[in-house]
């Protein structure tokens, strides 16, 4: 069909995708409850190893947000035993969120102990984990690890960071798409208006907060 | 200058001298040979019936004396040795003039100056005893001591640290830390980093995170990098030799930072790193060579060398004695001086400010300028400083 991309809100909408897009994002970040609610009141129908899975998924991130990061790193052995095992990447961050844990615990010795049998080993591999491990070190020079200027490896910004990628690659190894489909299609949504908006006469740039107010 | 050249020609005089001296011996030990050999005759001639012919017997020695001919033996190696030795003096009056007293003019200087100077000298050197001698010799025992305490503490610091014992050095700089971050030293940190590493080495870890915490942490915003290394190390205690930081360990650091220190300390006493006697002796040999050929030019005429206050002819020192720049107006050929500044001119180039006067009229009209095709007002000359 040849469409106007001006004429975007004569496109109509199959309801079943609706459901499929909010269905995808309460699944990526296992929301369990609103998963199976939401399934039970518009009559979709879903395989049970999703939810499985989910459950899973949301005990690893709990885990590791609340600070267990090993209890997360023994659970996704669990899951699947190659999941870290082929990701040092990914498993030299989760080791290194458990070292931040103990220095904000003011567990020093424990953290240096932890630092130099589990960290340390790593810095043999490649020198970019040489220059993490040193900032990280950098951090046990402080009484309170705030004053240090490093001090964002000990802020929630970084922790979330890392649980993400580590939520991503557990729904790679399962064959699930990493990304939801509401963060795609806002992602789309912004380049489109973003390419119109630069023509003679287009539409704004896309802005989801001004989105929802005006709705 | 080029000493392998008269290293080499001293070589060959001392060859030649050991080849005569073997010939020599050699022909005194035939000579010896021949008359022992004639004594014995004699002597067995006294126990027999048979009478000897004495004459016959010393004739025959005669004759052996002339075959050995020890002169002529003697003779070639004397020669060669002759020849070298007369060589070497040549070369020696060639290279070492012998009359640098050419090169010096005398001026007044106050005896007490030169005393402190002298005394400067040796307590910069460390050489406390001599300077002291000295002083109480030339009759200044009391400023002696004001000169010498810093020194004797920088040496005490110094010598602790050749034992690795960095406690008096660091003793100092929190005593001077302020003036030592004005001067934007960081040889703070170098000590403490040293201690650390000194710590890591005796295997404590709790006390090497304690210390990292009481003196390291304060640099953590200017000198991130080398925290983070310092931190890394941690992690290797009691082995950092086989760690990736084993360069921390290198007994080279050590030198390096008491180098470091002794350049800061004289810099807080507002001294040379140098003593400036020994500056002062060093340039002037290297100057000394250009100094004569100069004076040789300008033998005829004694009286105006004495008078000039600058050399007519430029006479280069290493970068190691070249401490401020002094600017050559490229005009008058005469450096810059307070009376005689240096101006920038409005196109880029600079002359003395008595070179624009002069090619200005006072000041009075426009001038071209002697490097590029501008016209410059002399109102417009701003004074340089360097």
């Amino acid at each position: 069909m040849d469409v106007d991309p001006r004429q975007y809100e004569q496109i109509a909408i199959n309801e079943n995708d609706v459901n499929n897009i909010i269905l995808s994002y309460l699944i990526h970040n296992c929301y369990k409850e609103s998963s199976e609610s939401f399934i039970s009141c518009t009559g979709m129908k879903q395989p049970a190893d999703h939810l499985e899975n989910m459950e899973k998924r949301k005990r690893i991130f709990h885990h590791a947000l609340e600070g267990n990061v090993l209890k997360a790193i023994e659970l996704t052995g669990q899951l699947a035993q190659d999941i870290l095992e082929n990701n040092n990447d990914l498993l030299f961050d989760l080791l290194s969120l458990h070292f931040v844990d103990l220095v904000c615990s003011k567990k020093w010795t424990e953290a240096l102990e932890f630092a130099q049998t589990k960290l340390s080993p790593y810095s043999v591999k490649e020198q970019k984990y040489m220059d993490k491990i040193e900032g990280f070190m950098s951090l046990l020079a402080y009484e309170n690890p705030v004053e240090c200027p490093m001090f964002h490896l000990i802020g929630l910004d970084y922790r979330q960071q890392v649980v993400d990628s580590l939520n991503q690659t557990i729904l790679a190894h399962f064959n699930l798409p990493i990304h939801t489909a509401m963060e795609r299609l806002i992602q789309q949504t912004s380049v489109v208006r973003q390419c119109l908006s630069q023509e003679d006469g287009g539409p704004p740039p896309f802005s989801l907060k001004d989105f929802l107010k005006s709705r | 200058m080029e000493l392998s050249t008269i290293k080499d020609a001293f070589d060959r005089v001392t060859k030649k001298q050991k080849l005569s001296c073997s010939k020599t011996q050699e022909a005194i030990d035939q000579i010896r040979q021949e008359i022992e050999s004639v004594l014995d005759t004699l002597q067995s001639a006294n126990n027999t019936d048979h009478e000897l012919d004495y004459k016959t017997v010393l004739n025959e020695l005669k004759a052996s004396f002339l075959l050995i001919a020890p002169l002529s033996q003697m003779e070639g190696t004397q020669k060669e040795l002759n020849v070298a030795l007369t060589k070497y003096g040549k070369l020696l009056e060639k290279h070492f003039n012998p009359d640098i007293s050419k090169a010096y003019r005398n001026i007044d200087i106050d005896r007490h100056t030169l005393n402190q100077i002298i005394a400067n000298h040796f307590y910069h050197q460390g050489l406390f005893e001599i300077g002291d001698h000295f002083m109480s010799v030339v009759g200044e025992p009391e400023s002696a001591a004001i000169m010498k305490f810093p020194f004797v503490e920088m040496y005490q610091i110094l010598e602790a640290m050749q034992n690795q014992n960095l406690e008096p050095a660091l003793n100092w700089a929190s005593t001077n830390g302020d003036k030592l971050a004005q001067s934007g030293s960081d040889i703070v940190l170098k000590l403490h980093s040293m201690q650390f590493v000194k710590v890591l080495q005796n295997g404590s870890r709790e006390e090497a995170l304690h210390y990292a915490r009481m003196h390291l942490s304060p640099f953590a915003t200017s000198h991130m990098t080398d925290i983070q290394k310092l931190m890394g190390c941690l992690l290797w205690t009691g082995k950092l030799d086989r760690s990736p930081y084993h360069a921390l360990l290198s007994p080279s650091n050590w030198d390096k930072l008491a180098e470091e220190l002794k350049r800061q300390f004289c810099n807080l006493l507002g001294q040379s790193y140098n003593s400036p006697l020994s500056v002062t002796v060093a340039a002037g040999v290297q100057v000394l060579p250009p100094l004569l050929k100069f004076m040789n030019v300008m033998a005829g005429k004694k009286n105006e060398w004495q008078s000039m206050n600058q050399l007519p002819v430029p006479v280069e020192l290493d970068r190691e004695f070249q401490f401020h720049s002094i600017f050559v107006c490229p005009v008058s050929k005469e450096q810059a001086t307070e009376d005689n500044p240096p101006m920038l001119m409005s196109c880029g180039h600079v002359l003395c400010k008595q070179s624009i006067l002069k090619m200005s009229k006072n000041s009075t009209k426009v001038f071209k300028c002697p490097y590029c095709p501008f016209d410059i007002d002399a109102a417009q000359c701003k004074q340089l400083y360097f």
